[in-house]
């Protein structure tokens, strides 16, 4: 009929004819998946479309970085917020005012009682003298405007009490207010339920935008890995008619995704790495005098804590958007 | 190697494409399915692979009910079959041998094995010299000569073809014609769609003839058409 049959010197070597070339179990050939020489395959097969997509990769490592950032950034405030607080717990005591009529024995004992009295760490006795000399220091006052007033001190005796439980202030005050020879009990009420509320707010704000980013990145990366799937579709379908199984396709997506996310994560850690102290600088030295006294986290000791989370995220988010974008394109 | 049993396909538009098909196609066959546009050779072959499902009926290949096989069972199956399609169907951007060891890669073939086996089919198909080429720097009938050594290159007990002939010039579908023979005289039965007479008219096999999913006619060593050239 033609010449092939000249074409084939090879009729001594046969094609492999020995069963036992593809091995079989139960009927079925086990799938190497995730065998060695097949990581090898995924791992090429990764580059090769990161760097054949390289513009959609880049947009892609951006924008999950820029989410990332926004989140990382979102938990520093709300960490911040929170050693402040803490701090504060400790620092803003609240101030006991007693009666001028007061005896020595009646103070001792109102200083115990006071000490007993639940949410109470400790209590320190203030006279008329300190009060007014941490007054001056407070206002930053120098040049003796006081000192008029050391003859006539308008101040009297108090107690400086401080809290276990900032938020339980308002309760403790009230419970010392009632305690015989109080004359009143000035709390800083209006600092600790604004950090409160801050607290509480950077809390929920932060939790959502981790979600509304997170859901976005997943977005995003599933755009991309669907083009990439889609420019494939052909090359899928041939690898499905030829037996290869649904996760044997599926891997070098996933990598592809894992890479996205993984370079998503080390952006705004290395960002956050390198500015982080000094924004904190920049804030600490503004002209809130407040601020200077607080206490503000490191980014040596924030670093532990959210370079795991974030690289979590940014893996995670790959893999769910690439697993998304796989799903429709594998039913061949 | 391939019993069916009273097997229909009716699309979910409404479309018959089999009606009550019953075949039984011996291990080391070559059969033919013949039938013009529409008869139903397409359904035929897609049910062979799996791609789509039986509404009635059951089909056995090598003696495994395969009627009801999952999607996580199919690409054990396909692996079991070597397929060729009229458009060759072989990935862009890998040479000749990366698209006949990729049939290979899937499996749980080893490098020694891989190395092994795709020159000796890449021989066999007379495409030893290119097999660093790409899909795109070969004729047509390299194209498909390729996808025949990627279909035969897991040894696989049954070869399924859709058409292979019909992208081809006379001259190089006799070539293609004559390797699935040797294949076929080799042990490998074959199962191939076709439309074109000439070949089956020459070849002399059996051939099954589909008319609106029905099967017609069905003879061991027959013609194209109705004329019973043969008998």
């Amino acid at each position: 009929m033609t010449n092939s049959t000249a074409n084939k010197p090879e009729n001594e070597t046969p094609i492999p004819n020995k069963r036992s070339d593809i091995k079989q179990t139960d009927g079925k050939i086990k799938s190497g998946d995730l065998k060695f020489r097949n990581i090898k395959y995924y791992l090429a097969e990764t580059f090769r479309n990161l760097v054949r997509n390289k513009i959609m990769t880049i947009t892609s490592v951006i924008t999950v970085a820029a989410c990332l950032l926004i989140v990382v950034f979102s938990y520093a405030i709300a960490s911040n917020v929170n050693f402040i607080l803490a701090y504060l717990e400790t620092s803003v005591p609240v101030m006991v005012v007693i009666e001028d009529e007061l005896t020595v024995p009646e103070v001792d004992a109102l200083f115990h009682e006071i000490l007993q009295t639940e949410n109470v760490t400790s209590a320190t006795f203030i006279t008329p003298e300190e009060a007014l000399r941490n007054l001056a220091e407070n206002l930053g006052i120098t040049d003796g405007i006081l000192a008029g007033l050391e003859e006539a001190n308008p101040l009297g005796r108090s107690f400086n009490v401080e809290l276990k439980d900032i938020r339980m202030q308002s309760q403790t005050v009230v419970a010392i207010g009632l305690l015989n020879g109080v004359a009143r009990v000035n709390e800083a009420s209006v600092v600790t339920d604004m950090l409160i509320a801050v607290n509480n707010f950077v809390g929920i704000f932060s939790f959502v935008v981790m979600m509304v980013l997170g859901i976005l990145s997943v977005v995003i990366i599933t755009n991309t890995i669907k083009l990439t799937v889609n420019n494939r579709r052909n090359e899928i379908i041939i690898m499905k008619y030829v037996g290869a199984t649904d996760w044997f396709i599926k891997w070098p997506f996933v990598i592809e995704g894992i890479v996205i996310g993984i370079f998503g994560a080390i952006i705004p850690m290395g960002i956050m790495w390198a500015s982080y102290d000094g924004l904190i600088d920049t804030i600490r030295y503004t002209d809130f005098q407040m601020l200077l006294q607080m206490p503000f986290r490191t980014a040596t000791e924030l670093f532990p804590i959210f370079a795991p989370v974030v690289m979590v995220l940014g893996v995670g988010i790959g893999i769910l958007g690439s697993i998304s974008a796989m799903r429709k394109y594998l039913s061949v | 190697m391939i019993r069916i049993n009273n097997a229909t396909k009716i699309y979910e538009n409404g479309a018959r494409g089999v009606q009550d098909v019953t075949l039984n196609i011996e291990k080391g066959e070559f059969a033919f399915i013949v039938g013009s546009s529409g008869c139903g050779k397409s359904t035929l072959i897609k049910l062979l692979l799996k791609e789509v499902d039986l509404t009635e009926g059951e089909i056995f290949i090598n003696n495994e009910n395969v009627t009801y096989f999952t999607n996580k069972d199919i690409p054990f199956l396909r692996r079991k079959m070597g397929v060729v399609f009229q458009d060759f169907r072989l990935l862009p951007n890998k040479t000749v041998y990366e698209n006949v060891a990729f049939a290979m890669q899937i499996t749980d073939a080893t490098n020694r094995e891989i190395r092994r086996n795709v020159p000796m089919c890449l021989s066999m198909v007379g495409l030893q010299k290119k097999s660093k080429a790409y899909p795109n720097q070969l004729s047509g009938g390299e194209q498909q000569r390729c996808a025949l050594a990627r279909a035969i290159v897991n040894n696989p007990p049954l070869l399924i073809c859709d058409e292979p002939t019909g992208n081809l010039d006379p001259t190089t579908a006799w070539d293609i014609m004559n390797l699935l023979n040797e294949i076929n005289d080799r042990g490998t039965t074959v199962v191939m769609a076709t439309h074109a007479w000439d070949i089956v008219d020459g070849m002399k096999k059996r051939v099954i003839a589909l008319k609106n999913g029905f099967v017609v006619r069905d003879v061991e060593r027959g013609g194209y058409s109705d004329d019973e050239f043969y008998s």
